[in-house]
């Protein structure tokens, strides 16, 4: 326990960096994904839709860490060195706004054509449709599946170790190293990812429960039609 | 026939020889008819006769192959989308309230967006529509708070509220329990009643006979039968003495009782 209790304000300076990175790269992946999913949803003009879709499956079907790679080892080969800091958030980034855009684009998709009809019926452009009628119903929907990839990605704030950012993942380690302390060392780490993850799913449910308040998703829970058969 | 102020017979709605083929299908053929300011036109027909396609092509949500529609004689397809739509209102039977707004505010968001209304005004004007269609006090109230026949009573007050030349309802009872058709029907009945110009979809026969000036029955895309609903119901055609027949049936009613004009 004194390894752990002597490297705390070493190993807490990587905790406040891994808070750091994942912060920057949560607000980079919502506010990405979140418009690519939102034009994945709107637009149907086939390039766009592809382009959409070559991106998902690029970033979503390739291991983050191969990705990171690229982003710091990679480029240099053909003359770009990205600074370690910008590599790892574009890393996380990207690689998150990948699952962004597909949770976002199928959260809005499920508030159902009948609303955006109802809304385009009175007047309503599309743009008003998507950010008044679709977008507010949609979001309650969207709140599980997006505290998954938040999660995810603080988890994954532990491979920018590997391109010498020296995040919480990597500070254990080194201390390991000089201490061979390694059981309350990696417990300690766990335990403080846990922390922000356990606080972050709170905060979800939490915004969960205040939009259900708010009747917002109650789109999704509207009955089947009934419909009354006729035949000549 | 009401009298609605603005001469015999201005037309409002003037629907010219309308097609539509999807994929070589043909969904609707050469559908022609006009809709006098202040009247109703009820459209009845089979399941699958296009009956709701064509209320869905007089405000745009799918696109015509052929023929024109002309709203105050002005051709529908020289207007931006948007405004079209806050001219003519569609009710579908779905009654799709937007779920995370009350009632009120249902109401309001047209009013807001299209009819670019103070938030006073909107709130005036909506508060109007819920008292008329008999919701007042339940203004306050989110979809799922409502009962089937309520909710599409505010589906109605939110396209009426903006008071389109033509307002289009589309099976507005279908969907509701046997119970609440009536609360709906009446609403409907007073919109008719008070000069709204109306094309209503419905399967409701004696309903269609109620509410119409003029009733149109639809059969594989066409119109088959045009006239005063008392004439239609009497009809010798045999497909659709068996329809009528069929429906009329079912309510209890008969077609010379279903054939009564509107009060």
């Amino acid at each position: 326990m004194s390894a752990v209790v002597s490297n705390l304000p070493f190993l807490l300076n990587g905790f406040v960096l891994t808070l750091g990175y994942a912060a920057g790269a949560l607000v980079f992946s919502m506010l990405l994904g979140g418009l690519l999913g939102t034009v994945g949803y709107a637009v149907h003009y086939w390039p766009v839709r592809w382009a959409l879709r070559a991106f998902v499956g690029l970033f979503r079907n390739t291991p983050f860490i191969v990705q990171l790679y690229i982003w710091f080892f990679g480029l240099p080969y053909v003359g770009v060195q990205l600074a370690a800091p910008v590599a790892g958030l574009l890393g996380l980034g990207l690689y998150g706004s990948s699952y962004v855009t597909e949770i976002v684009r199928a959260g809005l998709a499920g508030v159902g054509r009948e609303q955006e009809e109802a809304g385009l019926s009175l007047g309503l452009d599309h743009r008003d449709v998507i950010v008044r009628v679709v977008w507010p119903q949609a979001f309650a929907g969207m709140v599980p599946a997006l505290t998954n990839e938040a999660v995810a990605l603080v988890k994954n704030t532990s491979m920018l170790g590997f391109i010498t950012i020296t995040e919480l993942t990597l500070r254990t380690q080194q201390t390991i190293s000089s201490t061979f302390a390694s059981l309350p060392l990696y417990l300690t780490a766990g335990a403080m990812y846990l922390i922000i993850n356990v606080l972050l799913t709170m905060l979800a449910r939490r915004l969960e429960k205040v939009l259900a308040r708010g009747g917002r998703g109650s789109a999704l829970n509207l009955e089947s039609r009934t419909e009354v058969p006729v035949d000549a | 026939m009401p009298d609605t102020g603005h001469g015999p017979a201005e037309v409002v709605l003037d629907v010219q020889s309308v097609g539509m083929t999807v994929s070589d299908t043909t969904i609707l053929s050469d559908v022609s008819f006009q809709l006098e300011r202040g009247h109703t036109i009820s459209v009845v027909g089979p399941s699958g006769s296009g009956k709701s396609t064509l209320l869905r092509c007089l405000n745009r949500l799918e696109q015509i192959s052929h023929g024109s529609v002309l709203l105050n004689g002005v051709r529908t397809d020289t207007l931006p989308a948007p405004a079209l739509r806050s001219r003519i209102g569609l009710v579908s039977q779905k009654f799709a309230l937007f779920g995370h707004l009350d009632a009120l505010a249902n109401v309001t968001l047209g009013l807001r967006r299209t009819r670019h209304m103070s938030k006073h005004g909107a709130n005036q004007q909506a508060m109007q529509w819920l008292d008329r269609v008999g919701l007042a006090g339940l203004e306050k109230r989110r979809p799922h708070e409502l009962s089937g026949g309520q909710q599409q009573r505010v589906a109605i007050a939110r396209a009426a509220a903006l008071e389109p030349d033509v307002l289009l309802l589309d099976e507005v009872t279908s969907a509701l329990d046997p119970e609440l058709v009536e609360e709906v029907e009446n609403v409907v009945l007073g919109l008719a009643g008070s000069g709204t110009s109306l094309v209503v979809v419905t399967h409701e026969i004696v309903f269609a006979a109620k509410v119409a000036d003029v009733m149109l029955m639809m059969e594989d895309g066409q119109v088959v039968e045009v006239g005063s609903p008392k004439d239609v119901l009497a009809s010798s055609r045999p497909r659709s003495q068996r329809f009528f027949a069929r429906h009329l049936r079912g309510s209890g009613d008969t077609v010379s009782e279903a054939g009564l004009a509107r009060p």
